[in-house]
């Protein structure tokens, strides 16, 4: 393990915002704290980066405890949602800053900027203003200026979420192939599930200032701790058990949209109407009714209009999981974000 | 706006504005060259070779750079201190810290003479503290200026600091720390330069203001030369053509100093990038600190809050109650009476609540139209439009009243004179003049933040043109005009430096009448009248100060 926490708890007057996370993460690894926004994804970040320290709980890089040190003294590299560039300074300055804080020589600093700037395809680009610079320009420049120290630790704190859709794909493409290059040990923080499976290596789900579940983005949607890692990890119906035939253990079955299939009439084991369905391409979304529920159903190709009835199975290798039953009066869970 | 509704606008506005303002001032330029009948740069010569215009103007300038300094001294740290750290009594302390604005500034240089003048009271406590046969002190000369100016100046620059520091993006800060750079380095290469306009901004303030000052110069200088209280003097002793001289020169240093000044701020302009955070306060953690800070922080206070008490106190005094004592030997309400009874100081409150009104109502009008043209008009010469509007704002006032005591002195309507000198109307049009650059810039922070596409919004729903007025233009414009012109009109209300070159004893302000009643040694009228001021300043400040932003920069100076 190269960062370690352990019991890390951090709370504002009455709010605890990280509650007793224990974390490890190996050199070179790409991990990702994923959460709806108020989870204490953020905070726990800024745990590590110095910024904020833990009330309890402790904190070790290679070994050495660092909960007390100062963010300089750690040196962990961080890009931050809205880049934070200097904007007294120009690109060129603004990542040679962290060199020029070590106090590198002149000519080293040059050479590591241009190849930072390189690195994230700003070639060329070392006397513009930061103002000047489009978005997506900006996120890089901060990813440079980030790198330039060659951090042993780079964390990233939702540095996408300012570009549009379509830049933050290709953005993310190009950041996960480039940590993995420099073999560089990284933590993003993200509420968004799709960007979380694209980058990370390990995800680890939070909510309310707990860890709730962390593993690897199959682990996670194959097999959720609980209805609230199974709802946030992609699309998720909870079918009770009993609607099914030959299972009369109470509690839910979590079944994904994928793992239903329309059948016959004869080999159904449950029907309902259509009330909704979506083009996608590949596939075709279907929201059903069943008595109470509204399932979905991912189904490759074009089937049932909406109104008809259709008859429906989980598919036979389907391994579905049980959750207990929901507590009456208990808070709903929280709605997942994406 | 169509073009042509601008274009019938701007013809009039524009002819007032140059009637008004630039006329009168290129009028006072005139007859400094144009000595009985003929062209002469003797005025100048002269006062190029006199060592006490020189000195006044030497005078004049290291008393604006030192109160520049002086302010910066102690604004920047309490900037830094309240908005960067978090203490018991941050928010208490931190509003009161502003408190020296609450003075019209005779009213705070009167308040000064009470406490720390030669028969002051606190310089009485230390004489008899200390045994000694004369006063320790006289608050005379160039650092009594200097002092008072620091008092009320350095609010200025706690402000914008503040405000600088709440603007700044604290990831800056925290992107600098994780890059490496410790405590000091990031103040020096990050905080530091980010924080330069508002800095700047502030150092112009201050440098323009004291450079007007009059208030201070007058009741403390003593000997001390400046160029507003030089010009005061040639006028009174009627050396015309010096008092022309001097006005032009202390307009052109004015003037000059703001273009150095504001091209020196040009370039090191900077728009944050991307959504900005605010900064996290720094809790003090250090035990002592703790203690420490609001033990010092109610000291401070104090030491602001003394010139208002003083005036307060000193307003419940009646004539011959304070002599030679330390502490006034008696307290009454008659000075408060008699300012609702006694003529003598009645009548200029009366005259002051007339002339202020007055000058209010015409600023409210033409600043809302200037204000209109200059946000949402199209044609040219908009640049010129606000350079006119602004002037007054950068001359002080005393050269506005000399220059409006030239040019309506004689009655030649042809030449775009009239006889107002020693008339009613000569004061009000003197406030309306000063306080254009404040309503109008009011009047313009609100038209910016209403955007054009509301009307259209609100004509797609179907709305007409006089609903789109009532429920979507007023409600957003208004305010904004309104605490301008109400920042306006306390600033006249106690206007000073104007009217003691411009009145006549039936239509005396307020102003005038405290520095008589000082002049007879009743302290408690003189007081009295402060506190009323003051006491009005303050409810402004409350009612509609949050409205104008910025509002102080164009503020009662002087």
């Amino acid at each position: 393990m190269i960062l370690e926490l352990t019991a890390v708890t951090r709370r504002f007057g009455e709010v605890t915002a990280v509650d007793e996370l224990t974390l490890g993460i190996e050199a070179g690894e790409f991990v990702t704290l994923l959460g709806p926004s108020g989870c204490g994804k953020t905070t726990a970040l800024r745990l590590i980066a110095g910024f904020e320290s833990p009330d309890e709980g402790s904190i070790h890089f290679r070994g050495r405890e660092v909960s007390s040190e100062t963010p300089q003294k750690r040196g962990f590299g961080m890009v931050f949602q809205n880049y934070a560039l200097f904007p007294h300074l120009n690109v060129f300055e603004n990542v040679a800053f962290g060199l020029k804080s070590r106090g590198r020589p002149r000519d080293q600093i040059a050479e590591r900027v241009r190849r930072s700037l390189a690195r994230v395809d700003l070639a060329g680009y070392q006397d513009r203003a930061v103002q000047a610079l489009s978005g997506g320009q900006q996120q890089r420049v901060a990813l440079a200026r980030a790198l330039a120290i060659e951090p042993p630790l780079l964390l990233l704190d939702e540095p996408l979420s300012n570009l549009d859709q379509a830049l933050r794909v290709q953005t993310r493409t190009e950041l996960r192939r480039l940590v993995k290059e420099l073999e560089m040990t990284a933590l993003f923080v993200t509420h968004d599930q799709e960007e979380a499976f694209d980058l990370s290596d390990r995800i680890a789900v939070m909510r309310a200032g707990r860890l709730c579940q962390i593993g690897t983005p199959a682990d996670l949607y194959q097999a959720p701790a609980d209805r609230f890692v199974a709802g946030f990890m992609g699309r998720a119906n909870f079918v009770p058990a009993a609607l099914l035939p030959g299972r009369d253990e109470p509690g839910d079955l979590l079944i994904r949209p994928e793992e239903l299939e329309f059948t016959g009439e004869a080999d159904a084991q449950f029907s309902g109407v259509v009330r909704d369905r979506r083009f996608r391409g590949p596939l075709t979304l279907y929201r059903i009714e069943v008595g109470p529920l509204d399932l979905e159903v991912a189904h490759r190709g074009l089937g049932p209009r909406v109104g008809e009835r259709a008859w429906l199975r989980p598919r036979p290798d389907a391994e579905l999981q049980v959750f207990a039953p929901q507590p009456e009066s208990g808070p709903p869970p929280d709605p997942p974000q994406r | 706006m169509k073009r042509g509704t601008s274009r019938w606008l701007v013809l009039p506005v524009f002819g007032i504005l140059l009637w008004l303002i630039l006329y009168p001032h290129l009028f006072v330029l005139g007859d400094s060259i144009w000595i009985e009948g003929a062209f002469s740069l003797d005025g100048y010569r002269t006062f190029f070779t006199s060592r006490a215009e020189l000195e006044a103007l030497w005078g004049s300038l290291w008393i604006s750079l030192g109160s520049v300094l002086l302010s910066a001294l102690i604004g920047i740290p309490l900037g830094f201190l309240f908005t960067r750290y978090d203490f018991p009594g941050r928010t208490v302390l931190g509003a009161l810290a502003a408190l020296p604005v609450l003075l019209p500034p005779l009213v705070g240089v009167i308040a000064f003479l009470f406490l720390y003048g030669e028969s002051g009271i606190f310089t009485r406590l230390v004489q008899a503290g200390l045994g000694l046969e004369r006063p320790p002190w006289r608050l005379v000369g160039g650092w009594a200026i200097l002092l008072v100016h620091a008092y009320s100046m350095y609010v200025y620059f706690y402000l914008f600091t503040a405000a600088g520091l709440a603007r700044l993006d604290a990831s800056a800060i925290e992107a600098a720390e994780s890059l490496g750079a410790g405590r000091w380095r990031t103040f020096r290469t990050v905080t530091l330069p980010m924080l330069t306009p508002s800095l700047l901004a502030a150092s112009v303030l201050v440098f323009m203001t004291s450079m007007a000052s009059f208030s201070a110069p007058y009741i403390f200088g003593g000997g001390f030369r400046v160029l507003t209280t030089q010009i005061f003097n040639s006028k009174m002793s009627g050396e015309l053509t010096m008092a022309m001289v001097e006005t032009v020169v202390l307009a052109s240093a004015s003037l000059l100093f703001l273009y150095l000044l504001r091209r020196f701020e040009r370039g090191r302009e900077f728009h944050a990038v991307g959504k900005g955070v605010g900064a996290a306060r720094r809790a003090i953690r250090s035990a002592w600190a703790r203690r420490l800070i609001p033990v010092a922080g109610v000291g401070v206070v104090l030491v602001l809050l003394l010139p208002h008490l003083t005036l307060l106190l000193v307003s419940f005094v009646p004539e011959g109650a304070w002599t030679v004592q330390i502490l006034p030997t008696r307290y009454t309400l008659d000075n408060y009476r008699s300012l609702f009874t006694s003529p003598q100081l009645w009548v200029p409150v009366w005259n002051s609540l007339q002339m202020a009104t007055l000058a209010t109502a015409a600023n409210l009008v033409v600043c809302f139209v200037i204000a209109y043209l200059l946000v949402r008009g199209r044609f040219r010469g908009k640049g010129s439009l606000l350079t006119l509007t602004m002037l007054p704002w950068a001359l002080p006032g005393t050269v506005i009243a000399i220059a409006l005591a030239t040019t309506f002195s004689a009655n030649e309507p042809w030449f775009g004179r009239i006889l107002l000198v020693g008339s009613f109307w000569i004061l009000p049009l003197a406030y309306f003049i000063r306080n254009i650059p404040l309503v109008a810039q009011a009047a313009m922070a609100s038209f910016r933040q209403y955007d054009p596409a509301l009307d259209e919004a609100a004509h797609s729903l179907g709305a007409g043109h006089f609903t789109t007025m009532r429920r979507i233009a007023a409600p957003l414009v208004l305010p904004g005009l309104m605490a301008g012109g109400l920042l306006a009109w306390v600033a006249a209300l106690g206007e000073f430096v104007s009217s003691i070159l411009l009145y006549t004893h039936r239509s005396r302000p307020i102003s005038i009448e405290i520095l008589s009643q000082l002049r007879a040694f009743d302290f408690g009228a003189a007081a009295a009248l402060g506190v009323v001021l003051a006491a009005l300043m303050t409810l402004v400040f409350a009612l509609g100060g949050r409205y104008v932003r910025g509002g102080m920069a164009g503020g009662p100076r002087g």
